[in-house]
């Protein structure tokens, strides 16, 4: 099972209005990888997802998800494998907390033990208190929570082999002590053997829970690979255009 | 239900009603009926059919309302936002103009269901153009479909603008009355056909409640979880505009009930369909027989079109809705 295909990506090209979004991107994606893509605001990352999730269609280019091309995925089959949290999520109507992460479960078949799942999903994401809310009058950092429990509860199971997590900038409104629980969680999810492609924007927190790192840059990807061999103060410098000090980032992943 | 047989310009009472009831099912057979023939034909001729099609046609507009406001993910949708109305409106307009023509050259049997037939193809015309208009890239568009309904409703409002002027005085009244509703045209023939099409289009949508649930949590999520977003869409649109158009070419534009009823289910049990839609089902068809009775009795023996009913109600009570509830709960800004 090592070292299996979870994600092949052939020469991804996208545009819009002649604004090239995506230009000629490939890779593959290991089981049990946990690659984070960083970047600088309008490289593509989240448009990347997008096209991997089929969000949007590519304007040419190959996407193999778990061995299928991704046209060729019963949408249900698909679910039970791959679950996504995009960068936005915009729900306006009043459902409760747990109506919203109970929906996470629809692809699901055998359904034993739901209520066990939910109630550590609540925990997981210090939901507890709120199981009843109505998820309009939650804060920002709130619905962020109620999202990535929703997202994982769609593909919480036993075994993690052969499934993949997406996640678009997860730690969007947490707060420190959240953002340290959902690392921790994921981490424990990855060790388990799930695959986990997050784009984030903190670039210590990459390095510090990712194996693999992705960087983009204007439409490109610019290196991909172990993050030892990704993080370096040139390659840095000349993505971001600002001056990093790599051993200063390193020494604040050991403060967390 | 028992009021809404009893009101009416003829009275008729619970006993002779049970009496009716009894002799029609042939229980047994009363030498010395409490009831007159004119009873008999009022009760089971006009008021039942009457009763069930506005049991039907509330429970209906009510429900198309609620996965309208779904589909748009906006609560103050109404179903005239896909073209429907209006577009049942241009169908009745040439119905209404033409009706001389059309009676010289078809027989009477025909004539009868000529406005309603108009009215149903210009609703599904109108709905399907838009439909269209909102496609991008194999994908639905949700704020252009608002927007090219918009339009629709515009084009539609000055096509019938146009042609008032070419109508004579009594086409126009006509025309203005049907636009305000009524459930006169509800004899059996009319009840049965509105009840097959639209208590099969209630059990879909019902059969489809959870997918709708999702569907609130916005396209790329409601697909990421395994729904099949374009297909619901069109189910949606199809479902809605089935009902209404049904609905408005038998018994007119009947305003309030599709956005108002939906709304107050949301406030009260909240947004999961599984409630939602027998909720609004319910409450529609009560809304619609209360406001059917206030219309037969307000200016009785003469009624007032129902459709003014309703929105005379549901205005003002809307209204009050919304300023008392809009601090209890945060519809997103």
């Amino acid at each position: 099972m090592q070292n299996k295909n979870i994600l092949d990506i052939q020469s991804l090209n996208y545009t819009i209005n002649k604004k090239v979004i995506i230009s000629d991107i490939s890779f593959n994606v290991n089981e049990g990888d946990f690659i984070s893509i960083i970047g600088p605001n309008g490289s593509g990352k989240s448009t990347l997802i997008k096209l991997i999730s089929d969000d949007i269609k590519a304007d040419s280019g190959f996407i193999e998800i778990l061995g299928k091309k991704l046209a060729d995925w019963d949408p249900i089959e698909l679910a039970k494998n791959r679950a996504i949290l995009p960068q936005f999520n915009n729900l306006s109507f009043p459902f409760t907390v747990i109506d919203v992460i109970k929906m996470g479960r629809y692809a699901v078949e055998i359904k034993e033990n739901e209520n066990t799942i939910y109630q550590k999903l609540l925990e997981i994401f210090d939901l507890n208190d709120l199981e009843k809310q109505i998820y309009t009058t939650l804060s920002g950092g709130e619905k962020q929570r109620v999202q990535l429990a929703r997202v994982i509860s769609q593909i919480w199971s036993d075994s993690y082999h052969k499934k993949v997590l997406f996640l678009d900038e997860p730690t969007a409104f947490l707060d420190i002590k959240h953002q340290l629980s959902l690392f921790k969680f994921l981490k424990s999810l990855n060790d388990m053997g799930l695959t986990i492609i997050m784009v984030i924007h903190d670039i210590s927190q990459a390095i510090l829970h990712s194996n693999k790192i992705m960087l983009m840059k204007e439409a490109k990807l610019i290196d991909y690979g172990q993050v030892d061999k990704i993080i370096n103060n040139d390659l840095l410098n000349e993505v971001f255009d600002v001056c990093f000090d790599i051993e200063h980032l390193k020494k604040n992943q050991i403060l967390i | 239900m028992a009021l809404y047989l009893i009101i009416g310009p003829v009275k008729i009472s619970i006993s002779q009603i049970i009496d009716i009831f009894i002799n029609k099912f042939n229980f047994f057979q009363n030498e010395f009926p409490s009831y007159n023939k004119i009873h008999e034909m009022v009760l089971i001729d006009i008021r039942l059919p009457r009763l069930f099609m506005a049991i039907l046609v509330g429970a209906g507009l009510a429900m198309s309302g609620a996965i309208l406001q779904g589909l748009f993910r906006n609560p103050l949708i109404d179903p005239g936002f896909i073209g429907v109305s209006s577009g049942a409106a241009v169908g009745a307009m040439i119905a209404i103009m033409f009706s001389q023509f059309f009676y010289f050259y078809f027989n009477a049997s025909i004539s009868t269901f000529l406005l309603p037939i108009l009215a149903i193809s210009g609703s599904f015309t109108t709905t399907y153009l838009i439909y269209k208009m909102s496609k991008f890239a194999n994908k639905t568009n949700i704020m252009t479909m608002l927007l090219s309904g918009i339009a629709v409703n515009a084009l539609s409002g000055s096509i019938i603008g146009l042609f008032i002027n070419f109508t004579t005085d009594l086409e126009l009244r006509t025309f203005t009355f049907w636009t305000l509703g009524g459930l006169d045209s509800a004899d059996w023939r009319v009840t049965l056909i509105a009840s097959v099409i639209i208590l099969t289009s209630i059990s879909i949508i019902y059969s489809i409640r959870k997918k709708l649930d999702i569907f609130m949590l916005g396209d790329a999520q409601a697909s990421h979880l395994g729904i099949n977003v374009e297909a619901l869409k069109k189910t949606i649109i199809l479902l809605a505009s089935t009902i209404v158009g049904i609905s408005v070419a038998f018994c007119g534009m009947i305003g309030f009930i599709g956005l108002v009823t939906p709304h107050l289910i949301r406030l009260f049990i909240g947004p999961k369909h599984k409630y939602l839609i027998p909720g609004s089902a319910l409450l529609g068809a009560i809304i619609l027989i209360v406001s059917d009775i206030i219309s037969k009795t307000i200016i009785s023996p003469a009624q007032l079109p129902i459709g003014v009913v309703t929105s005379l109600i549901g205005a003002p009570f809307f209204i009050f809705l919304i300023l008392k509830q809009k601090n209890k709960i945060g519809y997103a800004e």
